[in-house]
Formats: structure tokens, sequence, C-alpha cells
């Protein structure tokens, strides 16, 4: 900035009161007041040129300004209530019906009494076959033969889904799994995988039964989910973790199923 | 076949998801009740008609509700000002109120002069002002804006915004004087 006289110290004034000077600067106009005296009146007019506002001045209505939360629509509150009751109901007919089982050890626990199988379940296919030197005993060859004929023929045949009822039951239904039991969870986890390994599920027909398939980026047919479950929860009786979360171990499986047929595939 | 031991947490599912920092019902309420207040009396000081000055302030607070999901929430303040200002010179241009010739009127100071007062005085200085000094001097006193932010605003250069509040100054300084003259 240039050096401040009587032709530019209005400019210099005005940048002393809107505080845009340096202390160098500064200094020098209060110097230059010292010498001229008489211009002290003139800063002080300037520095009365700063406004205030009036404080009493208000927006008159400022109800009209704000916002209310959307109201959500009845239909959409009827929408989830209904739904939240039929989970419920899903929920209590589960328990009972678990309830209703016998609770010993042996296979047909976990085979659901619905299951319209005459033939004996692929759990104690693999339960029998975990006892035996190859615990990965192969259930059906129609299932690794072609998985899509197998969807289609599962109501008759049924072989995968006591396996699935198994993935189910087993993690509410048991804490701290005995000996045999994991032995047996090896075996039907070495199935499982040799299932994922085969499994085409990008051809698979769309079948989602839980949220997580529902969103996966691919599709999964309802065998195929069942396989992620199982994996998942023998998965966590693996790592040996007590606290069985459904939901991050079902996510786990469904990760582990992934990545499994994806190496075998290659 | 021996079993699969390579279970591993599905880490991809956990990952953090971007999280955009966006004007929420509370934010917008906060604006309201920080806000109102400030920006009528920005906007009625220079159209001086409290139902425009209304309007244009509720029509830039509609404006920032509709725009809520684009304005970052340290920068509503700004953006008020800015959308009311541009509204209000729009407005004012429609109708024919305001004058954007940057002259000084001759004889302003002398109108009101016997009136005393140092803040009535200022307030008619005020009012002898070019709109677009009067809007630059506004928002420097009152919100305390610098010369970068009120260039934002009234979509002026730095430089530019630095021009008018000095004219403007000079201007209100010279009215005072005249009017201790006059006294």
């Amino acid at each position: 900035m240039n050096q401040i006289d009587l032709t530019n110290y209005e400019e210099f004034f005005i940048s002393y009161m809107e505080n845009e000077l340096n202390e160098s600067e500064r200094l020098m106009v209060e110097t230059f007041i010292e010498k001229h005296p008489e211009l002290k009146q003139e800063l002080a007019l300037f520095e009365m040129t700063k406004l205030t506002p009036d404080e009493s001045i208000a927006f008159p209505n400022p109800e009209i300004l704000y916002r209310k939360k959307a109201l959500v629509p009845f239909a959409t509150i009827l929408r989830f209530a209904v739904a939240a009751a039929v989970l419920a109901l899903i929920i209590t007919s589960f328990f009972y019906f678990q309830n209703q089982t016998p609770t010993n050890e042996n296979t047909t626990a976990f085979t659901p009494t619905a299951t319209q199988t005459p033939t004996p379940t692929a759990a104690e296919k693999t339960s029998s076959s975990s006892n035996s030197a190859t615990p990965a005993a192969t259930p059906t060859p129609a299932l690794k033969n072609d998985l899509i004929a197998a969807t289609k023929t599962a109501t008759a045949n049924a072989t995968p889904e006591p396996i699935a009822v198994v993935a189910l039951a087993q993690p509410t239904a048991i804490t701290a799994p005995p000996a045999a039991l994991k032995e047996k969870t090896l075996a039907s986890m070495n199935w499982a995988v040799d299932q994922a390994a085969g499994l085409p599920f990008e051809k698979l027909p769309t079948t989602s039964s839980s949220t997580l398939v529902a969103a996966a980026p691919i599709k999964i047919n309802k065998q195929g989910q069942e396989v992620i479950k199982l994996i998942s929860w023998a998965g966590n009786k693996l790592w040996g973790d007590d606290d069985y979360n459904p939901d991050i171990h079902l996510q786990a499986g469904f990760f582990e199923f992934k990545h499994i047929t994806n190496h075998k595939s290659k | 076949m021996q079993p699969k031991k390579n279970f591993t947490l599905p880490v991809t599912f956990c990952q953090a998801q971007t999280i955009y920092i966006q004007m929420t019902l509370e934010n917008y309420q906060q604006c309201v009740s920080q806000y109102a207040d400030f920006l009528y009396r920005f906007i009625l000081k220079q159209c001086r008609h409290e139902e425009d000055a209304r309007d244009v302030v509720q029509n830039a607070f509609e404006i920032l509700w509709n725009k809520k999901e684009e304005v970052e929430v340290e920068k509503a303040k700004a953006f008020l000002f800015k959308v009311a200002y541009s509204n209000m010179v729009d407005q004012h241009r429609k109708i024919k109120k305001m004058s954007y010739v940057e002259s000084f009127p001759a004889n302003a100071a002398v109108t009101g002069a016997k009136k005393t007062g140092l803040k009535e005085a200022l307030e008619r200085a005020l009012e002898t002002l070019p709109a677009i000094q009067k809007a630059a001097v506004l928002l420097r006193d009152y919100e305390g804006y610098d010369y970068q932010e009120i260039g934002g605003i009234l979509n002026l250069s730095e430089s530019q915004v630095k021009v008018y509040i000095h004219r403007a100054r000079l201007a209100l300084k010279n009215y005072l004087v005249s009017i201790e003259n006059v006294i």
C-alpha cells in the first residue's frame, strides 16, 4: 500500500475502520492522525458509519416457515402392521412345532413333522457317514449332476430338505453341541460344500426366502439358501463361538458359499 | 474330504458406507429460528415494504427446503441470503421500484437533515445509497461477512465488493458531515 497523505487519507481511514490494514499500516495511519489532529474527527465520522441492526425488527410470522414431519399414510402403517402380525405368527408357530419334536440326539429330531419324505433323511445319511472313513458321502447323485432338475423334483425326493431343517433348527435349539453332533455337523458341512460347489446359481430360478438372499446380487434358489444357512451355522460351530448371531452368520454363510463355489468353479 | 476351515467374516458386508452430510428437518428448523429475522431485516432494509420482504423471505426458505439435499448445513445461511437477494432484485426490477444507477442524489443530505440522532441519520443516509452498495454494507455490518462471502451472495468479485463498500462508507460519512453543517 502507498504512503498516506492528504490526498488519499480517506481511503486509508476506511480501510482502517474496516480492519483491512496490517500492523505497520495501522501504525502509519495513527502517526498521520497525530500529525494532523484536525482529521481525527473525520476518522471518527467514518467509524460512525458502521450500521447496527435493529433487533426489534423480526419476521412477523415465523410459524409459516417451519416444516412438519411428513405423515406416514395409514395404508403404509396397515401394511407394516399386517407384516408384523404374520411374522409374529410364523415365529410363534416355529417355536410351537419345535417343542413338539423329540429333543434327543437322533436325527429325526431335526426332521420336520411335515416332511413328506419316505426315504431316510440326508441328515441321517451324513450322520452315519461321519462315523465312517468317508464323511463326505453324497446323498443323491441326481443333485450333483443337475441341480435344476433336482430343484424340480425336490419335493418328490426331498433329499436336501432335512439338511435345511437341521440348519434352521440347530442354532436355536442347541447352545453347546456335543462332540458327536459336531462331527455330524462337519460331515454335513462337507456335503453342503460339495453341493454348493456344483450349484450354477446364476442360472437358478429366483426363490427368495430371506431379505439377505433377496438383496443378494446373484439369484440363489431355495436349496442354495439352505446350504448357505448350513454353512453359516457350521462355520459358527467351527469358530467355537457360543454367541450365535443368525444375521451375521447368515451373511458369513452367504459369502463363504460364494467363495467356495467361485473357487471350485475355477 | 477334510472340512473347510477358511471361514472368514464378510468384511465387504461390514464396510462403512460413505456418509453425506445432508440437511435434516432439524437443521432446517434451526435455520428458520436462527436466520429468519436476520434475513427479514436485510431484505426489509432494502425493499422497505413489509409484505414484499415477507414474501421474499418465505420464498427463500421454500427454496432452501426444496434443495435441502444439495445445500450443506454450514452454507445454508449464505444460501438463504443469496437466494433472497436475487429474488428481491428480480421482483423490484419487474416493478421498477429500485434504481440501479450508481449516482448519489444531490439533495439527499438536505432532506430530513433537521432530524437529529445518529441512528436515524444513518438510516436516512442508507436510503440514499445505490442498491448494490446498500446490500454490501448491510451484509458487512449486520452479518459480519467478509468481502469474499459478500461477493458470493451478491455475485460480485472481492475487489468489486471492496470498492462498493468504500464508496458506501464515503457517502455515509459525507451525509453525516452535511447534517453537521446544516445543524
